[in-house]
């Protein structure tokens, strides 16, 4: 009797921790809320400080399988005074694959490899941003302990450098983060921060940056995010329904 | 009495016996000899730890690159000189190109630390300064005839240029960097593809016309052109997707890889079209430098006649004769280096050993033999 006992318990812990995992991730979920997440893809802004849409581009086939991604946009913007360009990718789709796959792993397949990783960069909503705490993001504590000060909540991204395998003067600067209310998160677990949502977006930023001597280097990344975060919030993009 | 026949026939069997040895001892000795002729390694010079070279020119007098101080050094190695070239006004230099007049090309930070292209020449460190409406740009390569490559921000981002003393800093437009030119002008370098990739390219600076080196659309970079407009760099497998160190002699090359590496690039040829660079794998900062001649990739670190404690990581650059300038470890630490060909022909101590020993050997047994034969008794 003792060996069935066994083997049904192994089964049955196996099978739990699918099923949660399965739930955390919306395998089974219907996703009311995705379609509306993904139809605010098309409030981005095309122009905002001095970026402009330069490019937009398909997001590739194969990724979007993976992501499982209900939508997403692919798209390059230029800064009209110092000709430094950003490439942004965001896509919403349910929060599991949606939280996995970082760029460390996919750069480092790219003919990059990682020099610096997991630095948090914080934004601070503008006035016209701010909102009450988002219930969905409170749930992670890093995003609890990412305020700023007067206790206002801010925007965090991290921000990771590849260097490229072959010998050229250059950095790519990546900056990533997650989404589910108002704010932009990157917990250290967003697998578990974000699980049970309906949906999740995901942004990615990348520039690639010419490295002069001990110069200290341009971040167009963070510039665009200081000019493109307010700017989002005043597009719409963010569903008024949401408490943040 | 002796048989005046049977003489003869032992002495010319005798003869003959002592001709045979001495061509088995002088096969043996040549195949003693050949391994290391045939491998002529390499005599490393130490450049010293935090000293960077980064070119060699063509005739080989002159090395240059970034010196422990962190300023553009320019080396001499006929005199064994070596001369800190100073900055702009800045902190820091950096010299990445050199011809065989000593001029030295490079970037340089001035007094606001912002750095642009420098060309020093006659004792005199000049900016070239930058494309319209760039605020910094970097120099490369120079040839004999004074004409400058490298890349420069502008008013729409980052193109490589093309400099003269009467035309001035040329736009190549629709690039990122320039990396080598030759003697005739002819140009290599990178332009954008699909946002953080490039292709590599050949631009004839006195047409103003540029076309695409590799056909296919994977990542690729050129780095440097030889008198005869060989071209190397590295280029996207369609196969595997990684990056291998190519040349274009004409027609397209692969190099491969040094055995355990999945990746290579290639830095660097000289008029002989012997090739230099690197190999790594994918997505790792493992890297063992590498010449390519006859056909053949090989690892330099086991070239070295005296390298012990070295691991030779990037060649950057090949002279005409065949001195490599690079970068590797000495006993885990950054030194620079400069190989010259081992002109001397040193058979392996086993080897000769063993050849010693055989030709001893088979001596005492002719004498015996020869021995045996004169005397029947």
């Amino acid at each position: 009797m003792r060996p069935y006992l066994s083997l049904l318990l192994v089964l049955a812990l196996t099978a739990g921790s699918g099923a949660l995992a399965g739930v955390l991730g919306s395998r089974w979920q219907a996703p009311p809320d995705t379609l509306d997440a993904a139809a605010r893809l098309d409030r981005l802004p095309a122009t905002f400080g001095e970026w402009e849409l330069i490019d937009e581009m398909p997001f590739e086939e194969s990724a979007a399988v993976i992501l499982e991604c209900a939508r997403s946009s692919n798209r390059s913007y230029r800064h009209r005074e110092s000709g430094e360009t950003v490439h942004m990718a965001i896509f919403v789709g349910p929060p599991g694959p949606t939280s996995v796959h970082t760029p460390e792993i996919c750069y480092s397949s790219q003919g990059f490899h990682l020099a610096s990783s997991g630095q948090r960069r914080k934004y601070r909503p503008t006035a016209s941003e701010a909102a009450p705490a988002d219930a969905a993001n409170a749930r992670s504590p890093s995003v609890a302990t990412a305020n700023g000060p007067g206790g206002a909540a801010n925007h965090e991204f991290r921000k990771t450098v590849f260097l490229p395998d072959v010998r050229r003067p250059l950095k790519l600067i990546v900056y990533y983060g997650w989404c589910s209310g108002r704010l932009w998160q990157a917990p250290e677990q967003p697998r578990f921060s974000f699980g049970g949502l309906p949906y999740l977006y995901k942004i990615q930023l990348a520039a690639q940056v010419v490295t002069r001597l001990d110069q200290e280097d341009a971040d167009p990344c963070d510039e665009f995010l200081g000019d493109f975060l307010p700017a989002l919030a005043h597009s719409g993009f963010y569903s008024p329904s949401e408490s943040q | 009495m002796t048989d005046y026949r049977l003489t003869t026939r032992y002495v010319a069997i005798s003869r003959c016996r002592s001709l045979w040895l001495c061509c088995v001892l002088a096969a043996g000795f040549v195949i003693c000899v050949l391994p290391a002729a045939a491998n002529a390694g390499f005599i490393i010079t130490d450049l010293g730890q935090g000293n960077t070279p980064a070119a060699i020119s063509a005739l080989g007098q002159y090395v240059v690159g970034q010196n422990a101080a962190g300023h553009a050094f320019l080396y001499d190695t006929l005199s064994n000189q070596t001369q800190d070239l100073g900055t702009l006004g800045g902190a820091s230099s950096q010299a990445n190109g050199v011809n065989d007049s000593g001029q030295v090309v490079g970037q340089a930070a001035n007094a606001s630390n912002v750095t642009t292209a420098f060309l020093y020449s006659n004792g005199t460190m000049q900016s070239l300064g930058t494309l319209p409406g760039g605020g910094s740009s970097g120099a490369n390569a120079i040839n004999d005839a004074g004409q400058v490559v490298g890349s420069s921000d502008s008013s729409h981002g980052t193109d490589a240029f093309v400099y003269d003393s009467v035309n001035k800093m040329i736009d190549i437009t629709g690039t990122d960097a320039a990396n080598g030119i030759n003697a005739s002008g002819l140009v290599t370098g990178d332009e954008p593809y699909n946002n953080f990739n490039s292709i590599a390219f050949i631009y004839d600076s006195a047409t103003k016309t540029k076309q695409n080196l590799i056909p296919d659309d994977g990542y690729s970079g050129g780095n440097a052109i030889n008198a005869s407009g060989d071209i190397v760099g590295f280029s996207e497998s369609a196969s595997d997707y990684h990056l291998h160190a190519f040349l274009y002699n004409g027609s397209y090359n692969n190099l491969g890889d040094l055995p355990g590496y999945d990746s290579s690039a290639a830095l660097g040829i000289n008029a002989s079209g012997q090739v230099v660079g690197d190999s790594y794998n994918a997505g790792q900062n493992d890297h063992s430098a590498f010449i390519y001649s006859g056909g053949v990739m090989t690892d330099l670190t086991s070239q070295l006649d005296n390298g012990a404690g070295w691991s030779l990581k990037y060649a950057y650059a090949i002279s005409d004769s065949g001195q490599i300038v690079g970068e590797g470890t000495y006993n885990g630490v950054e030194h620079g280096f400069l190989l010259t060909a081992d002109a001397t022909v040193t058979p392996e101590p086993g080897s000769l050993a063993l050849w010693g020993l055989a030709a001893a050997g088979m001596t005492l047994r002719a004498a015996f033999y020869i021995g045996t034969k004169n005397n029947p008794a």
